[in-house]
């Protein structure tokens, strides 16, 4: 990729945006169409199959009557401070393991057992512990981002050219300014990565933990649907999680454009 | 071997030796080497890939040790790397995150060279001027093209105004056009602020059209074969490449290199 300078990236971005927001939007129009069809020919059972409309009065109504808005936000907070405490503890410890070689070895087979156990799985265990409050429901979160963070936040710095290193050393710099400069902006792409794949995780985890224990939240509206057989309502937890998901994750796409504009991409 | 040591002699190799320990065994790739630079000398190392010239190299950068023999400089044994040696890079090494005058200044915001604001803003004015970046100071790496990248390189080392410079094959990664336009600016920087320097090259002609002196170095393990005073005056224009004295040095050399590179295919023929 050595070409000659290019065109001003920032105009290119403008326009790769409007077009990204275009086929997505037509995606959707397109899923939601074969929906509406699937339901217009009766294919499915209507009983089982909702009609978009149909959600869509639902959704209005649980969140002018249902409060339908503090599930959301509720889930969404909890998420957030599963990520945010999760990767507190993981840059860290990646940056460390990436770094030292000797601890790596050492701890490597620790980290791979806990990654390897899915959070949904120590659920049970938690609920033991602490109860069915915040704490539990929080604490499986943390483990998730944790685990999912770490591995990629050292593998990261594991790949860190060394000529880098080389450069700083040959001009001068002590470790700490190596670190500074050098190690933390080259493994900033690879932070923001474990954070996407945290947010992904921790909502799969965090839905799995508000089905078996939760009085509101997403994961709660889709249980509550189910108990009272309430497909529209279910579809609307559903529709919901998948939403909140996609907004955090374009946050995050967005957080990394623009931090990495430097980086070079096809 | 004795080498010619020259009154204002800066940096001594005497009698360094080195040895790799690897999974295959143990491989010797600096034999007894022993030469020195002085004030002002641009010496280039030419033999065959694998010959240990890097290795030389990294001990005067400070990044290998030698496991018998001393490198000094001024006098002192080499310890460590430091800003004093500028090391420029085959593979540039610009950081990508760092605008082309982010890169630049880079070693003069480190502690041991930190300058103030007002310096560094001239020095990043001066060598984007000198290295041709001008209208690039605040482009990223990646809108840049290898020449470019390898210039701003240079200019990265320069900034920290170090008097020795220890160039890797600076050039080997680039077309020919470019390689060329870079050896006339980096004649044209030398003939502005004399550096010594420290050059390997695989190539002949860039050896002789740059150096002050030339050693030959034998297929591994390194010793030098040969060592040519080059005496055509600084500073040197490119019309001089098409000069008869410049033609026979180089048939010479290249007859030389070639005789090398023959040895160390056999030598590797006979790792095999």
């Amino acid at each position: 990729m050595q070409g000659k300078a290019r065109g001003t990236p920032r105009s290119q971005g403008g326009a790769v945006a409007i077009m990204g927001l275009l086929y997505g939007t037509v995606s959707f129009a397109v899923i939601i169409g074969i929906w509406a069809l699937l339901w217009w020919s009766a294919f499915v059972d209507r009983g089982l199959l909702p009609s978009p409309a149909e959600v869509l009065r639902q959704f209005t109504k649980m969140m002018t009557e249902k409060q339908l808005w503090l599930d959301i936000l509720l889930s969404s907070r909890r998420v957030l401070l599963g990520v945010v405490c999760g990767l507190a503890i993981a840059i860290p410890v990646g940056f460390v393991l990436g770094w030292y070689r000797g601890i790596r070895a050492f701890v490597d087979p620790v980290i791979n057992f806990f990654r390897a156990l899915p959070p949904i799985a120590l659920i049970p265990l938690v609920i033991v512990y602490f109860g069915i409050g915040e704490p539990a429901r929080v604490s499986v979160l943390i483990y998730a981002a944790f685990f999912s963070g770490v591995i990629v936040i050292y593998e990261g710095i594991k790949l860190i050219p060394p000529i880098y290193i080389r450069v700083a050393k040959a001009l001068g710099a002590t470790d700490f300014e190596i670190f500074k400069r050098v190690v933390i902006p080259a493994a900033l792409p690879h932070v923001l990565t474990a954070f996407r794949i945290a947010v992904g995780v921790c909502w799969t985890t965090l839905v799995a933990a508000e089905l078996v224990a939760a009085e509101r939240g997403l994961g709660a509206v889709i249980v509550s649907g189910q108990n009272y057989f309430q497909v529209p309502t279910i579809f609307v937890g559903i529709i919901m999680i998948g939403t909140v998901a996609l907004v955090m994750d374009k946050v995050l796409r967005l957080a990394t454009a623009r931090l990495l504009a430097w980086q070079e991409t096809f | 071997m004795s080498a010619p040591t020259s009154p204002v002699a800066r940096v001594n190799f005497d009698r360094v030796s080195k040895t790799y320990k690897g999974a295959q065994g143990d491989v010797k790739v600096v034999s007894d080497v022993s030469f020195s630079l002085g004030e002002g000398d641009f010496v280039s190392l030419i033999g065959p890939s694998g010959c240990g010239k890097t290795t030389m190299l990294q001990m005067l950068a400070g990044f290998v040790a030698p496991d018998t023999g001393s490198v000094t400089l001024d006098g002192k044994p080499v310890t460590g790397p430091g800003s004093d040696r500028g090391v420029i890079f085959q593979e540039y090494g610009v950081y990508p995150w760092l605008t082309v005058e982010k890169n630049i200044e880079f070693g003069v915001r480190l502690a041991s060279n930190a300058k103030p604001a007002q310096e560094r803003k001239q020095i990043v004015e001066h060598y984007v001027k000198l290295m041709h970046l001008n209208g690039f100071e605040k482009a990223y790496p990646k809108h840049l093209s290898g020449g470019m990248r390898q210039r701003l390189a240079l200019a990265r080392a320069y900034a920290v105004n170090p008097n020795i410079l220890l160039m890797d094959e600076p050039f080997g990664a680039l077309d020919a056009q470019t390689r060329l336009a870079l050896q006339l600016q980096l004649m044209e920087v030398l003939t502005e602020e004399r550096k010594t320097v420290l050059l390997i090259t695989h190539s002949v002609e860039e050896a002789i059209f740059l150096s002050t002196r030339i050693l030959i170095i034998s297929a591994r393990p390194s010793r030098i074969l040969r060592t040519i005073d080059v005496d055509f005056p600084y500073p040197r224009t490119p019309d001089l490449t098409a000069t008869p004295q410049f033609q026979r040095l180089r048939l010479e050399l290249e007859e030389i290199s070639m005789q090398q590179y023959a040895e160390q295919q056999k030598l590797a023929a006979n790792a095999r």
